[in-house]
């Protein structure tokens, strides 16, 4: 009998192993999406103008990888707005200098709802991917904004007392971001309040990234005097758009003219993917595809702004790409 | 833990000898009241970004999960007192709810789904307190030994998409996580003379699998049915 007990244990222990689990972070549906990392003005006359864009492709993760550079823009015909005559000069891909964040402030866009644009709340997720990318030195500090709202404090309600790494105690006040929606959009008050907390942390390399869903509505400051702010204090501003496409010209200037990158999202897969590789993009640490264009138009005057629209659909099927060049 | 499990078998066996009987049959379980509990408010993914809100601790009829539960039984009476063993294989499956927050008044209820294929072995002790010609009445406690072979988890929304915007192992570490584990077995029996009984038990998980305190309990009816075979007594006949 006591044999038949041993046979029974080692049978029944014989069978015990363990599940391993998965442990790839995994975010919620993305769309292939193409951002402008930084768009530049090379040369200007009077009737043209040569502009370099430095672009990231990002595929979603169905495609097992996440950023390529394994496309070419080599056809005008993409290129929609404004009227006029293109010629693509160059484009090659290269590896561009490292420049990890640092100090940097995440603004999330609390004005209005998300009831269209992000009706499942995956920001919050991408949101907390980007918190956690971060690794130090580098350093966030990560609040929302709007005004007439639910947030206590106006401009911006920051979550961190001060700027830090990511924490696991900060990710329900991350998902409580979501619960405090409403009021009008205060975007460049907002801006213009995290300058002056990045001017404070004494890091060298200073970032603000923002995701906005509305144009500004209610603010004090005009957006000259915050890109003009932020180009004294050397402050990169990247600016992930999701919403209407006739809001994203200021968007897309508030972005470029201080040298930040610029996304528009028509869709929240587009964010999501955004949000995904954003970290990564900003390291620098993967290939940039950088196209030369020159642009012939008449009567191109010192001061005056261009917004050119990019459009893949025919090759890529990304969204579209906006370019804001200023001539000086 | 698996020490203790084979010093149990180890006196048991050795003490078959003295039974007054020594029953061998078939049980058959089915647990239909279960609870699973998170002692947290909320719940942070295994694996995607997202945090949980915990929502439903209650105990329920079906909407917890179900166990059926098919196994053979060894018992030896002693007197009032009796030993049970039980190398069975279960069925089990947990539904557990919770909720993801939307936006400031919408929260979306998600149900994670748990399927465990599993042996295990209930070892315990019953007291007899009372008894007629036709029935006896007990109670038992004991332990579960529980060794999950196969595990399946899902998770399911409101919407059809849920399954694309949360990962179903989100629950891993949290409400399973493959290995063995130890169950505590309590029961109300009604014995039918020597020939079978009807119990009601109560199961309780001992730990938590993961990062959270969990409760698991169930509630459940068994069926045993015992060959009429007495054995020992055969023996004895036949010596004498």
């Amino acid at each position: 009998m006591k044999n038949k007990a041993y046979i029974l244990f080692f049978l029944f222990t014989g069978c015990t192993f363990t599940l391993p689990l998965d442990k790839a972070k995994v975010m919620p549906p993305t769309k292939e999406t193409m951002l402008i990392r930084q768009s530049r003005l090379v040369s200007n006359t009077t009737t043209d103008l040569t502009f370099e864009l430095d672009l990231y492709h990002l595929v979603g993760r169905n495609y097992g990888h996440y950023i390529t550079n394994y496309f070419y823009i080599v056809d005008t015909s993409y290129l929609l707005f404004p009227t006029g005559k293109f010629k693509i000069d160059t484009a090659y891909s290269l590896t561009t200098a490292s420049s990890v964040p640092s100090s940097t402030v995440i603004l999330i866009d609390e004005s209005g709802d998300y009831d269209t644009l992000d009706q499942f709340n995956s920001r919050s997720q991408g949101i907390t991917k980007l918190c956690q990318d971060f690794t130090s030195p580098g350093k966030y500090l990560l609040g929302g904004f709007s005004k007439n709202g639910l947030l206590q404090n106006s401009p911006c309600q920051f979550i961190q007392a001060d700027f830090s790494t990511y924490s696991q105690d900060q990710l329900p006040l991350i998902f409580d971001l979501a619960k405090k929606t409403g009021g009008q959009s205060n975007l460049y008050d907002a801006i213009n309040t995290s300058l002056d907390r990045i001017a404070n942390s004494g890091n060298s390399i200073q970032n603000l990234i923002i995701i906005a869903h509305s144009r500004d509505e209610v603010s004090s400051v005009s957006l000259q005097s915050i890109i003009t702010k932020a180009n004294v204090a050397s402050v990169q501003m990247h600016v992930l758009f999701l919403g209407s496409e006739t809001d994203v010209n200021p968007m897309a200037k508030l972005a470029q003219a201080t040298g930040g990158l610029f996304v528009y999202c028509p869709s929240i897969g587009e964010l999501m993917a955004s949000l995904e590789n954003l970290y990564t993009v900003l390291q620098a640490s993967v290939y940039v595809y950088r196209v030369r264009i020159k642009y012939s138009t008449t009567n191109i005057s010192s001061g005056q702004e261009f917004f050119f629209q990019i459009n893949t659909h025919s090759v890529l099927d990304t969204n579209p790409l906006v370019a804001y060049v200023k001539i000086p | 833990m698996k020490k203790i499990i084979f010093i149990l078998i180890f006196i048991f066996s050795a003490r078959w000898g003295s039974a007054q009987h020594f029953n061998v049959g078939f049980t058959f379980q089915y647990h239909i009241l279960k609870q699973v509990a998170v002692n947290s408010d909320q719940i942070v993914a295994s694996r995607s970004y997202s945090l949980y809100n915990v929502i439903d601790n209650r105990w329920k009829f079906f909407a917890a999960g179900q166990s059926l539960v098919v196994g053979t039984i060894v018992q030896a009476d002693f007197k009032k007192f009796y030993v049970g063993i039980e190398p069975s294989f279960e069925l089990n499956t947990y539904e557990y709810y919770v909720g993801y927050t939307l936006s400031a008044t919408q929260e979306e209820r998600l149900r994670f789904h748990t399927l465990f294929l599993q042996m295990e072995m209930p070892v315990y002790v019953g007291y007899m307190f009372k008894s007629s010609d036709l029935f006896r009445y007990s109670f038992y406690a004991g332990v579960s030994p529980v060794s999950p072979y196969h595990v399946e988890a899902s998770v399911v929304g409101s919407n059809s998409t849920a399954s694309d915007r949360y990962d179903w192992q989100d629950m891993n570490n949290v409400l399973y996580n493959g290995k063995p584990y130890l169950n505590s077995v309590t029961g109300f029996a009604l014995h039918f003379a020597s020939l079978g009984r009807l119990d009601l038990r109560y199961v309780h998980r001992l730990g938590s699998p993961g990062v959270y305190q969990t409760t698991f309990n169930t509630v459940g009816m068994g069926l045993t049915f015992f060959l009429p075979l007495h054995l020992y007594k055969k023996k004895i006949y036949y010596e004498e």
